[in-house]
């Protein structure tokens, strides 16, 4: 699809900030877990590789430029596994809400 | 379902996509090509600026899966995959910074033979 995505040959982005190889892998822990759950939901068959990269083509271009890569790869590890029919939207809500409150005590 | 004892493996090397198909690849290798035009709302690995323009073959990858089905439940539906060459001027016109390359790796739906 012509998503905001396949972005070559554009102009206006500046240019590409490359990390430090001293840089860590994973800039935060949840970082490190979204790449986890990604492979083993991955390496479980929950989804394929192809329909995980189409669903962070379908994110709205606002939404694609203003968050980061992680944030891409989470996005779509919610999309399909709620697709799939791994989980439903509404338990996944719920569960978001437990977590919530359980920081909260 | 992946091994315990094939993640570090798997995570190093990643998971081929290479597979077996019984037909013959249609394109040999110094063959001028030319990339097919279109505007699918599904998966494509044919970027936008580098459609309905001129390549040529340099090295034939072997048949791969085919994303822009594997993507949308059809199966792997592999297919033979290439490495194109594009020259600069064909995909930026006057506005290319002089001469030089861009280098794909297409699946063989996404070429045609020039002049077709």
């Amino acid at each position: 699809m012509n998503s905001i995505a396949d972005i070559g040959g554009m102009h206006g982005f500046g240019p590409i900030e490359r990390d430090k190889p001293t840089d860590p892998i994973f800039a935060a822990p949840w970082e490190a877990n979204t790449f986890a759950v990604n492979i083993l939901a991955l390496a479980g068959g929950c989804f394929n590789i192809d329909a995980s990269r189409h669903s962070i083509e379908r994110m709205s271009a606002i939404d694609y430029l203003s968050t980061s890569y992680y944030e891409h790869w989470l996005h779509s590890l919610e999309d399909v596994l709620i697709a799939e029919g791994v989980f439903s939207a509404e338990e996944y809500a719920q569960a978001l809400a437990t977590v919530a409150n359980a920081e909260e005590k | 379902m992946l091994p315990k004892e094939m993640v570090a493996i798997a995570m190093a090397t990643g998971a081929p996509a290479t597979r077996e198909i019984d037909t013959p690849p249609r394109f040999t290798v110094g063959a001028k090509v030319k990339t097919i035009i279109h505007n699918p709302t599904t998966h494509t690995r044919l970027p936008r600026y580098a459609r309905d323009k001129r390549c040529s073959i340099v090295a034939y990858e072997g048949a791969h899966v085919f994303p822009d089905k594997h993507a949308h439940g059809f199966g792997e539906c592999p297919e033979h995959l290439y490495r194109v060459r594009f020259e600069n001027r064909e995909l930026w016109g006057e506005d290319c910074d002089g001469p030089g390359a861009v280098y794909l790796t297409l699946w063989e739906s996404h070429l045609v033979t020039e002049g077709e």
